[in-house]
């Protein structure tokens, strides 16, 4: 099956990226390699597959989303199969209708209405800056009425997050759980409760990830989380991966951007349970006992990759597992300064 | 094992390669580049060295020089520093010193040396035991210990040599019920 693919050149961080876009996609990268701008062109794009822009309203998106790095010299090209469906060349866009699934088929027709409104957007990006919105959810309304400029993705995640917290009112995540009972409560223990602006900075992190997660999988196709790990002891970690792998379906495109080598250590594991489930009957019978089959992920539908000086390097080996990469080498590079210390060590440590 | 290893590399007598170690315990130490503590060329067995063996079982352990005594340089294709093997078990091994830093590269070349290695012994004959690799590189473990790329590595070596991987500059040949 020839996959979806996507190229961007020139545009901000990103000199040249071509990738291709699996069921379950994770990108790593150091800070300002351009993780979050290749994520919100992909939840741009992805969207424009299901809901046709006007050309003016699809600039209007990389506005919103605080990347408009758009040049002369700015080319994006989004393949469905093999076929061209959105091109931005030389400042223009042109579309290749017949490709767009049948709902932004219908949208091209004359007279429609073909601005979108944020809910209905069928991609969801779950940003870094999630902790802000479970912390001063309260006070949006305020900042909003005060004329503070938050920037719109930021604004439709916490509208998001919002519709999720009034579907979920409890949720179990990370040894704790969440109730809405009119306040978002976290309890730690049986009795033992907080409410969420005092509660840790991790479960302020996580429990929007979580909660919006859940709540996406459900109503969207693709999902896109920034940083997973953020805030979380590495067991955490490894948790919240496998939580967001179970919540999600063959109908969900998942991209995570990460920094963590345990997040990549637990894809790992989830992509190896899943490829040696498939060899025969025996092993499938004893992996399911480790991990539930909704936790496998079949490699032949991930994407791995590495982003660096504006371009993306696959990550992923023959195996279908993430290979050697430059998280896991900055784990080496630590152990070694821990060795040249110790060295120094071994050598003097009798001298006077 | 022993005459097919002689018949298929006849080098091994000539530039005397291989060793039986009785000891219960012994290191293997090799030389890094400008150490002026070598006194050959090629990895030895030498107090105080990088690689521990620990032999629980009643039979002496081989230890095969192959990098510098093997094989050479000019040979033409990429060589673990030395082998040691009983009647089970045959482990490749690379030792990596990193006194001078780049331990991420220094790894993926080891294991691009054991790789050359195990294609050349597996293609010129039988080794008849359990295969395993070492790759011995810097001292300290890394965190998570298991990382994404060495779980890569290690199917790779177990799809394409039949081969276990490990991270780690220890062998233990335990004592065998039989």
């Amino acid at each position: 099956m020839t996959k979806d693919k996507l190229y961007i050149k020139n545009f901000g961080p990103l000199k040249e990226v071509k990738i291709e876009l699996s069921q379950i996609n994770v990108l790593i990268g150091a800070n300002g390699s351009g993780k979050s701008v290749l994520a919100k062109i992909i939840t741009i794009i992805l969207d424009l597959r299901n809901h046709m822009l006007e050309d003016d309203n699809v600039f209007k998106k990389f506005d919103d989303f605080n990347i408009n790095f758009i040049t002369k010299e700015t080319v994006i090209k989004f393949y469905v199969g093999d076929t061209i469906i959105f091109e931005l060349v030389d400042g223009h866009i042109n579309k290749t209708i017949d490709a767009f699934e049948p709902v932004a088929q219908e949208m091209l027709r004359p007279n429609h209405e073909n601005i979108i409104k944020t809910e209905k957007l069928t991609t969801q990006y779950i940003p870094a800056e999630r902790s802000l919105i479970s912390l001063f959810s309260k006070s949006l309304s305020s900042f909003l009425v005060s004329g503070i400029p938050l920037p719109k993705f930021l604004l439709n995640f916490s509208s998001e997050y919002e519709k999720a917290r009034q579907e979920i009112k409890k949720l179990d995540f990370l040894n704790m759980r969440y109730v809405n009972n009119g306040k978002d409560l976290i309890y730690y223990s049986q009795d033992g409760y907080t409410d969420l602006e005092y509660s840790s900075s991790g479960a302020q992190s996580s429990l929007p990830l979580y909660l919006t997660v859940k709540y996406f999988a459900s109503k969207h196709k693709s999902i896109i989380i920034e940083e997973p790990e953020q805030n979380l002891f590495p067991k955490a970690q490894v948790d919240t991966i496998k939580y967001i792998i179970k919540q999600v379906s063959a109908k969900n495109n998942l991209f995570i951007m990460t920094h963590s080598p345990y997040v990549l250590s637990a894809l790992n594991i989830l992509l190896f349970a899943g490829n040696i489930a498939k060899i025969n009957s025996v092993m499938r019978e004893k992996v399911l006992k480790l991990y539930n089959e909704d936790l496998w992920i079949d490699s032949e539908f991930f994407s791995a990759y590495y982003l660096e000086n504006g371009i993306a390097r696959t990550i992923k080996s023959s195996r279908g597992l993430i290979s050697e990469n430059e998280i896991d080498d900055i784990s080496e590079e630590i152990a070694g300064e821990f060795d040249t210390l110790l060295n120094i060590y071994r050598s003097h440590k009798n001298d006077k | 094992m022993i005459n097919s290893l002689k018949n298929t590399f006849p080098q091994i007598e000539q530039n005397s390669c291989l060793e039986f170690r009785i000891d219960k315990e012994f290191e293997i130490y090799d030389c890094d580049e400008n150490d002026d503590n070598c006194t050959m060329g090629r990895c030895y067995v030498k107090e105080n060295g990088q690689f521990k063996v620990i032999n629980h079982g009643p039979k002496e352990i081989a230890f095969l020089a192959v990098d510098k005594c093997l094989f050479f340089n000019n040979d033409g294709f990429k060589k673990c520093d030395c082998i040691i093997f009983e009647d089970s078990t045959i482990c490749f091994i690379e030792i990596k010193d990193c006194k001078n830093g780049q331990r991420a590269k220094r790894k993926k070349t080891a294991k691009e040396q054991l790789k050359s290695t195990l294609q050349i012994f597996k293609e010129a004959m039988d080794l008849e035991r359990e295969h395993e690799a070492y790759l011995c590189v810097g001292v300290s473990s890394t965190r998570p210990s298991t990382l994404s790329s060495s779980m890569d590595s290690i199917v790779e070596f177990e799809e394409k040599f039949d081969t276990r991987l490990f991270d780690g500059c220890q062998k233990e040949f335990k004592l065998r019920p039989y």
